[in-house]
């Protein structure tokens, strides 16, 4: 069963339409990412999710109630925002017990509940101190302890990690992808870094301008994008698009040619496409290749290269258009030099007009 | 210090270089300082220091020069009954004004801040008083109160209420003068609180309110924990503007009838420039001060350790 | 100068304290719940109630100073009486507003028919002649004895320090400040007496006073008009008489011991000065 389930959530601000025909399932017990650059609406629909937003159609089920007009201590979720959100003038143990105490529970029992969630983070030491008296990452566990002692069925995470550095930022997300076995509840994360989204997802929801482009495996996105949005979004290095023109159409197969007359026979599949049709490639940088001269598709002149020891990443300029390559971490080539490069053309992708996937 | 000696090289690297280099180390920040010590000294300490020298003499009389008295200034402010019936109103005026002031600047501060219509145009009466000089907001509030005629009188009349004869009448006269500072004073805090409101992350208030937190409790547990700084810088002005803002009185009152609306410092004011009684007005002064000063380490004191910081 | 409101069926203006009363008496006015709608009668107070008070104790045949600012009689029998008598009109009586009564609101009150008759400064003659919406009269002070009035104003001081042309152009100056010309001019503007008795022997003033007759009444009046008060330390003496009447008109304290008290306070500063 899914444990939020919205349909058809719009949002208006003034006559700004920014969340528009929503529809999004997430599974019990899952790690769900929501991810899109700023200002499609992600945070919004959290907000929503939380009930610290009104929403102006559609329903938003928790648990198969539907909790539209609920008040948020009733819809079972705890947040943690990005700025943490730590109360300045309470000491930890404060921060962390205040739901508890809200709730009218028994000294004992808020005690109890702090510390198990202090275990849980290992911030037992912490407990006397002022937020101010921390850092980053102890102030993020401080805001994830506040969540875990509500004990929510939904815990919501709005872009919890980008007030850290990189290094932390790493290690966060293991410790929140640990967090998640170890609590057996759905999660629910905002963030507009893809990286964060593959590396912890169990399931991502791309959003573009308030609608869902996208939804699905991490993978399932990476390899089969719906449209070109996606294909960019998702990957990093982004993908490469070039512009083409179908040339021959066959069961199976379409022959492309490119700005230079490069032709390149892509696998499609039934979709509908015709000859003259004006449309886009895209192949990823790893299904690029350099590769001898003879066999080589056309030839790139390299502008930048990046190495990072396990790979490295060619800018080429090309006629057809440029391109970025996803070399072997040993290779010589220099800047300046003409590569001649090879398309996986099994792992193209082609996109029409309307940026949508063939 | 390795650095000092190396900046001062004709400095003996032996006996005495210790003490040249502390020399050295103190002298600019003394410099530096020099200009406030002497306009302090100046404008401040030395006046001070001089006022309550003079506080021991007499007032000088046509040809009678001024002679130490000693004590007898103060004796004399002991026995005089007005000095104790203006500090007892001044001592009603302050408790009354400062709490009625900050909450109700509070309480405006609050819908300022909130999502109302009409915000802007609360904002700016809110804050109209401010603006006006406090000898005209008494003009004005003169106005009000006049018996028969007067704002509050036609509008009691519309309910049947009896006439009011507010600043002639020894039992209303200083709850009229209370009013007229509580109204003048409050949008002046409201500007205090609204900064200090608007200085709270939202994200504190949405969070205890996903946690379940009440209007109430958000501003009990969350807000006004965070303003304590902010309150307690009011209520020192506020509690030495009761003593010392008294314009108000010259347009309404003149401390009348019968010294029942007076404030000390209207008092003194009374004693130094229409009586020339001057040697019993800085006597005055000084217990002025003194009181004042008691009362705001007082309050900081008192204050500090339930003010949170940030 | 007590004014009177034109609803009243009297056509003769009080010449005693008894008539003025009685008067009073007739033109307050309450409605059906008892509240006074319009007083009898207004003598403002507020700040400096012993000017006025004074011309009652001269119509009381009472002194209030000694005229050489070394001694004062304010808790002589005629003060004390005379302020018993004022304080009657807004306790016993109850043709009077009771507490301390504005000055700059009295004539207001007056047009606006909250009381029948006010007392007020001749200054205020114009005043009266441009904005009261119904006919009105003006009468010398009834006294409680005799006629009797305060009387006020400022003074010109010349310096003893002054000499030759210093002194002369001062002379010149207030001669010139004096004269009737300036004087009529402030008489039109205010109702105010001028200073000068040849300022009434002039074609002008007489033109003006055929066409208004009102400011001749206290001119008249001047010859039962006493000096205002005025001691060594004035400023602290006059306070303290001040402050006893109105102690004594916000019932705070009863007429005899707060006279007595204030006597024996101004008492205190002034027996250094004989």
């Amino acid at each position: 069963m899914s444990a939020i389930s919205i349909k058809k959530l719009n949002k208006f601000y003034d006559s700004n339409h920014v969340i528009r025909d929503a529809s999004i399932e997430i599974e019990s017990n899952s790690f769900t990412v929501l991810v899109g650059p700023s200002g499609c609406g992600k945070s919004t629909i959290l907000r929503m999710i939380a009930g610290l937003e009104d929403v102006d159609s559609g329903t938003i089920s928790i648990d198969g109630n539907v909790v539209n007009s609920l008040h948020p201590k009733e819809r079972g979720i705890a947040m943690v925002f990005q700025s943490y959100a730590l109360y300045p003038h309470m000491t930890v143990f404060d921060n962390i017990g205040f739901g508890l105490r809200l709730e009218g529970q028994r000294k004992h029992e808020i005690e109890a509940g702090v510390s198990e969630a202090a275990r849980i983070l290992k911030i037992e030491d912490l407990l006397d101190r002022k937020p101010r008296q921390l850092s980053g990452g102890q102030r993020q566990r401080v805001a994830i302890g506040r969540a875990i002692t509500r004990k929510p069925k939904v815990f919501l995470f709005d872009e919890p990690l980008s007030n850290l550095d990189a290094a932390l930022r790493v290690q966060m997300r293991v410790e929140l992808a640990k967090l998640h076995d170890q609590l057996d509840a759905t999660m629910l994360y905002v963030t507009h870094d893809q990286t964060e989204a593959m590396t912890m997802a169990d399931k991502i929801i791309v959003l573009d301008k308030g609608e869902v482009s996208q939804a699905g495996a991490p993978l399932e996105l990476y390899n089969s994008p719906k449209n070109s949005f996606v294909a960019s979004f998702i990957g990093s290095p982004t993908m490469n698009f070039l512009k083409a023109r179908a040339v021959a159409v066959t069961k199976g197969s379409v022959t492309i040619k490119l700005l230079d007359d490069l032709e390149l026979k892509i696998a499609n599949g039934d979709t509908a496409v015709s000859v003259d049709d004006e449309l886009t490639l895209g192949v990823r940088p790893e299904n690029l290749s350099l590769v001898q001269a003879p066999k080589a598709h056309c030839t790139g002149k390299v502008s930048v290269v990046e190495q990072l020891g396990s790979q490295t990443f060619l800018y080429l300029e090309t006629a057809d258009g440029p391109l970025i390559l996803e070399a072997d971490g040993s290779t010589k080539i220099k800047v300046g030099d003409l590569a001649p490069i090879s398309f996986d053309v099994k792992r193209c992708h082609l996109f029409n007009k309307h940026h949508q996937k063939i | 210090m390795k650095q000092t000696v190396s900046l001062a090289p004709f400095a003996s690297p032996f006996a005495g270089h210790v003490e040249m280099s502390k020399f050295r180390k103190f002298l600019p920040p003394f410099l530096l300082l020099s200009p406030s010590i002497v306009l302090l000294l100046t404008f401040v300490h030395i006046p001070a220091i001089h006022t309550i020298y003079l506080s021991f003499f007499s007032t000088p009389k046509g040809r009678r020069p001024s002679k130490f008295k000693g004590l007898e200034n103060y004796q004399d402010m002991i026995a005089d009954p007005v000095f104790w019936k203006v500090l007892g109103n001044n001592v009603i005026y302050a408790i009354t004004t400062i709490p009625a002031s900050i909450i109700i600047a509070l309480i405006m501060a609050q819908l300022v801040n909130s999502a109302l219509p009409g915000r802007p145009f609360l904002r700016f009466s809110f804050f109209l008083p401010v603006v006006l000089p406090l000898i005209a907001v008494g003009n004005i509030w003169l106005f009000f109160y006049l018996p028969g005629f007067g704002l509050i009188d036609q509008i009691g009349s519309l309910f049947g209420l009896p006439n009011t004869n507010i600043l002639g009448s020894s039992e209303t006269v200083l709850w009229g003068i209370v009013g007229v500072s509580i109204w003048k004073e409050s949008g002046f805090y409201m500007i205090f609180f609204l900064a200090a409101l608007q200085g709270i992350p939202r994200d504190l208030k949405e969070a205890a309110y996903i946690e379940g937190a009440s209007n109430w409790q958000i501003f009990r547990r969350i807000t006004l924990p965070l303003i304590t700084p902010t309150i307690l810088f009011i209520s020192v002005i506020a509690t030495i503007n009761a003593f010392i803002r008294i314009e108000h009185l010259f347009s309404m009152t003149q401390g009348g009838p019968n010294y029942n609306s007076a404030l000390l410092l209207y008092y003194l004011y009374e004693n130094a420039f229409v009586f020339w009684d001057t040697a019993y007005a800085i006597a005055q002064s000084v217990f002025l001060i003194v009181l004042l000063s008691i009362i705001g380490i007082g309050q900081i004191f008192l204050m500090d350790r339930r003010v949170h910081y940030q | 100068m007590p004014s009177e409101r034109p609803d009243w069926t009297l056509r003769a203006p009080p010449k005693t304290w008894d008539e003025q009363l009685e008067i009073a008496k007739k033109l307050t006015v309450k409605d059906a719940s008892g509240t006074v709608t319009q007083y009898g009668i207004r003598i403002p107070s507020a700040g400096f109630p012993s000017w006025l008070f004074s011309g009652i104790v001269y119509g009381n045949g009472g002194k209030i100073t000694n005229g050489l600012g070394t001694a004062t009689f304010i808790d002589s029998p005629e003060v004390i009486d005379a302020l018993e008598k004022l304080v009657a009109l807004s306790t016993t009586e109850g043709v009077m507003r009771p507490g301390i009564l504005e000055w700059g609101a009295t004539p207001q009150a007056f047009f606006e028919g909250q009381t029948a008759m006010m007392w007020t400064t001749t200054g205020n003659l114009t005043n009266v002649s441009k904005n009261a919406p119904f006919d009105w009269g003006v009468a010398m002070l009834p006294g409680l004895k005799q006629n009797g009035a305060p009387t006020g104003g400022g003074n010109f001081f010349l310096s003893k320090d002054l000499s030759g042309d210093e002194l002369s152009a001062t002379i010149d100056f207030v001669k010139w400040i004096s004269a009737p010309a300036q004087s009529i001019a402030w008489t039109k503007a205010t109702g105010y007496v001028s200073p000068r008795a040849e300022t009434y022997e002039t074609a002008a003033m007489k033109a003006f006073l055929a066409e208004f007759p009102y400011p001749i009444i206290a001119k008249n009046q001047l010859q039962y008009a006493g000096p205002e008060f005025s001691t060594y330390e004035n400023p602290k003496t006059v306070g303290i008489f001040n402050r006893a009447i109105e102690a004594v008109m916000l019932g705070e304290k009863q007429p005899a011991p707060a006279m007595k008290e204030a006597q024996a306070a101004i008492e205190e500063i002034l027996k250094d000065y004989r």
